[in-house]
């Protein structure tokens, strides 16, 4: 009796979850064609993480607050930004050439006149001063002095010993 | 005896516990940081949720009774760890821990310790759109190719749902990536 069950024993028993060999296929070429675009996350560790790791526990069992070290470079913005500021640092560092070159124009009238009173000049030196005559003498003949200011001139600069001279 | 039950009937003697500890921390320290890391993004941030859960390890491994392997085990604190971090921030910073993950991958492109390109960065916010368990699940997959027994372990949930929910994700990333 025995023997016979045993070549009537036609199936292993074995059964596949439904729709096993169908989604099979179409999950295995899915991930394939997703490992073939995209396999790698590109997360990196600065160089020797791993072999400088250490966990620190004090003898309470907490982690021993040490400062931690933080590279003022770890981001790319910043190391962007600090490299453009240090070539400006050192483009305005150097002295400019032109900055010596200057002439009256761009001196205003305040600082001119400071200067010619702060110093003593004579007439001689004065006349030295004054390079373009021409446009010196139009712009004083041009100049109209009106009464208030030449009385007020007189009154403040002139002795009356000075004008009985001529 | 195999060398998982040396090191913890060693880490469980007080006289061998700091020698034990430090083997299981370098037997154990690169797979459980980037675990730690697909989770979190950061490197600065993996760095400090590796360190705690290195010390979760050491400080309750007098109560871990050896239901699963040490390896699942720490798997699962590392995982908390991770995830435990990410809310608290995004509680700190008053938003969603989904708005969290979104600027961390923002922040990935200025990051020195990231040297993907556009697709890894597209992969990553693939990845966001799934659900915190599925992403889990991809990442323990696709990435670190764990075996989905020990992940059984770790994530307590069946082979069968793990399998289901990894080639789901697979198809709404490859999705995703195809609309972009």
């Amino acid at each position: 009796m025995k023997k016979l069950n045993k070549h009537n024993v036609s199936e292993t028993g074995f059964k596949t979850p439904d729709d096993y060999f169908a989604s099979f296929e179409e999950n295995l070429l899915s991930e394939i064609n997703l490992k073939e675009k995209v396999n790698a996350t590109g997360f990196k560790t600065p160089d020797g993480y791993f072999d400088n790791f250490k966990v620190t526990i004090s003898e309470n069992g907490k982690q021993k607050s040490e400062p931690k070290v933080i590279s003022l470079f770890r981001n790319k913005k910043w190391l962007a930004a600090a490299s453009i500021a240090a070539v400006f640092i050192v483009l305005i560092s150097f002295p400019k050439e032109t900055d010596n070159s200057l002439d009256f124009a761009s001196l205003d009238s305040d600082s001119i006149e400071t200067y010619l009173l702060n110093n003593d000049f004579d007439s001689a030196e004065l006349n030295n001063l004054i390079v373009n005559t021409t446009d010196f003498e139009s712009s004083i003949l041009e100049e109209t002095l009106n009464d208030v200011h030449l009385e007020d001139y007189l009154y403040n600069n002139m002795e009356l010993e000075d004008l009985n001279l001529e | 005896m195999s060398q998982e039950s040396i090191l913890l009937a060693n880490l469980k003697t007080e006289s061998k516990k700091e020698i034990a500890f430090s083997e299981l921390v370098s037997l154990y320290k690169e797979r459980l940081y980037w675990h730690i890391r697909n989770i979190v993004k950061s490197h600065d941030d993996a760095d400090d949720v590796l360190q705690n859960t290195f010390i979760k390890v050491y400080k309750n491994i007098g109560s871990f009774k050896g239901d699963s392997k040490l390896y699942s085990w720490m798997y699962r604190i590392a995982t908390n760890e991770a995830i435990t971090f990410i809310n608290k921030r995004a509680k700190q910073m008053q938003i969603s821990s989904e708005e969290l993950q979104s600027l961390a991958i923002d922040n990935l492109k200025s990051d020195v310790y990231f040297e993907g390109d556009e697709i890894q960065i597209k992969l990553q916010r693939a990845i966001a759109t799934l659900p915190e368990k599925q992403q889990l699940v991809f990442n323990m997959k696709y990435f670190q190719d764990l075996k989905y027994k020990d992940m059984s372990e770790i994530l307590e949930t069946s082979e069968g749902a793990l399998k289901a929910s990894y080639h789901i994700a697979i198809k709404k990333i490859e999705a995703f990536l195809l609309n972009q």
